[in-house]
């Protein structure tokens, strides 16, 4: 094995501390790969040690977990909806046997009638939008807008913000929005290219750190 | 003629004493309520500031004792200090919503023993650390940062605020979103900078041994560096440019951050100043990344 191959397989590896027998065999042959398995594993360790020593305090995250919450970025477990639970089926054995037979008639009649709408759209008169949207192709547009994400809902602790702060925290937010996009960008065409994985990484740290400091700003 | 200036002259005394006791009001708003007070301490104590608006200044000096001078601009805040030989804290809370920008100001100048471990949060205002040579965190939002003849870990982080640390030395992280950056005869054993769109510029000779990374996505980076300085550089701007008007040798093999992952798309420039003691790596996505000898 020669160093780039040793390179390309750690690169593939889920735990960089667990080398393959071969890995390990040029690891101790070569001293300059050995040094750098050392310092990847130093610098693992050191960004553990930091996330004990500089994690803020509970209330922080208690504070970011109900902004997320609010804005729908994330759910509680277990938090099902009323389709889901239905269609779960754990409910039915629990019922009388007649009940029972009456409540898979009526779900196969709900879903045949859902199917048939689902399969066999129904047409509608052509409203003036509609219209509109039908000629859209004629024009051409460019296939780039249509695939371009859309923009990350702003933060609510942005959104709240006093008038005169809040354009210059949302102008922030979607700077390191677009360099992160851009990266991620870069990234897709470069998967290999390590330095703009590890500056994605610090452009994304930056945007949590930037609600964290305005979260906790706005509690006092 | 002589009547008609006599009561202009009546009329006048009662205007000239609305005058003066406006000039008056508007001066003791703008001098506000001094704050002075001061704590005996161990030799390495604890100063924890947390200010919304005004200017922080803390000093470090030759007696085991923590000085707090300040100047409130109104009762709006509410201004605790609370001490102990080991630890001094200062906050500054508003005392009710939506008060002026004016109104908020504190202004504080702090001296503390040289050893003291430092920690200051603040929202708005100027912020200056020099002559302490124990640990220092600033975390600010918009604020300008000075940090001057420090040593140990050190670590700076603004919104918007520029960073300016110069003679110190350890271990120090300066981080902004849109501040510039600058380090003047700064050296360690790491040093890591990195702002998103604000510029980068380094003055200096990067030591003798320590590891210096340098990253900004979109904004220029200068080094401007002694003859005399001993390094081994890998710069690369992805779609911006990398001058220098230095003079580099190949680096030999298996050197850190000499490999081939260092990416090929973009300006790279790696190489070696005169016996590679140290290791610097200046990476900007769009920016222009220029190199220099300094006189």
């Amino acid at each position: 094995m020669n160093c780039g191959e040793f390179e390309k397989e750690w690169q593939e590896l889920d735990d960089p501390s667990l080398l393959s027998p071969g890995m390990e065999d040029h690891r101790r042959d070569c001293s300059p790969c050995a040094e750098w398995v050392r310092d990847v594993n130093l610098i693992r360790w050191q960004a553990r040690q930091m996330v004990e020593t500089e994690a803020p305090p509970d209330r922080v995250w208690l504070h970011l977990r109900r902004r997320l919450e609010q804005e729908g970025l994330v759910r509680e477990p277990g938090g099902r909806g009323l389709l889901a639970r239905v269609l779960a089926f754990g409910w039915l054995p629990r019922l009388p046997m007649g009940l029972a037979y009456a409540s898979v008639f009526v779900l196969a009649l709900v879903g045949a009638e859902y199917l048939r709408d689902f399969l066999i759209p129904v047409a509608s008169p052509p409203t003036p939008t509609t219209a509109m949207v039908q000629k859209a192709p004629e024009r051409a547009a460019p296939p780039a807008q249509a695939s371009k994400p859309p923009e990350p809902p702003i933060p609510t602790v942005i959104a709240k913000a006093s008038p005169e702060k809040r354009d210059v925290y949302l102008d922030r937010w979607r700077q390191l929005n677009s360099s992160i996009e851009e990266m991620q960008g870069f990234i897709v065409m470069h998967p290999d290219d390590l330095l703009a994985s590890e500056q994605l990484s610090t452009m994304q740290e930056q945007r949590t750190r930037f609600l964290v400091t305005l979260a906790r700003w706005e509690e006092f | 003629m002589q009547p008609n200036s006599e009561i202009r002259r009546a009329r006048r005394w009662p205007a000239m004493l609305v005058a003066v006791g406006v000039f008056c009001a508007g001066v003791g708003a703008v001098s506000g309520e001094l704050i002075r007070k001061s704590f005996p301490t161990v030799a390495n104590p604890s100063l924890l500031l947390h200010s919304h608006r005004g200017t922080v200044s803390v000093k470090g000096w030759d007696q085991n004792q923590v000085e707090i001078k300040g100047e409130r601009a109104s009762d709006a805040m509410r201004v605790m200090i609370d001490g102990t030989e080991e630890k001094v804290t200062v906050q500054t809370h508003p005392t009710r919503e939506g008060i002026s920008t004016q109104e908020a100001r504190v202004d504080l100048e702090i001296r503390v023993p040289r050893q003291t471990l430092v920690r200051v949060e603040s929202e708005q205002g100027d912020i200056t650390v020099e002559d302490v040579t124990g640990d220092i965190a600033v975390e600010g939002v918009s604020n300008s940062v000075v940090l001057s003849n420090l040593s140990g870990h050190i670590t700076a982080r603004t919104v918007d605020g520029s960073i300016l640390i110069r003679s110190s030395e350890g271990h120090i992280k300066a981080d902004s979103i849109t501040g510039d950056l600058k380090f003047i005869q700064v050296n360690g054993p790491e040093l890591v900078g990195t702002t998103n769109s604000g510029a980068i510029r380094y003055q200096g000779d990067f030591g003798l041994g320590g590891t210096y990374l340098l990253h900004n996505y979109s904004s220029p980076i200068e080094i401007a560096t002694s003859p005399k300085a001993s390094f081994d550089l890998t710069a690369r701007s992805v779609q911006g440019s990398v001058e220098s008007n230095l003079t580099f040798r190949p680096m030999p093999l298996g050197t850190p951050f000499g490999r081939p992952s260092i990416g090929k798309v973009g300006k790279v420039l790696q190489g070696r100043f005169n016996a590679g003691k140290s290791t610097v790596q200046i990476t900007s996505y769009s920016g222009t990344i220029r190199l220099y000898g300094a006189r």
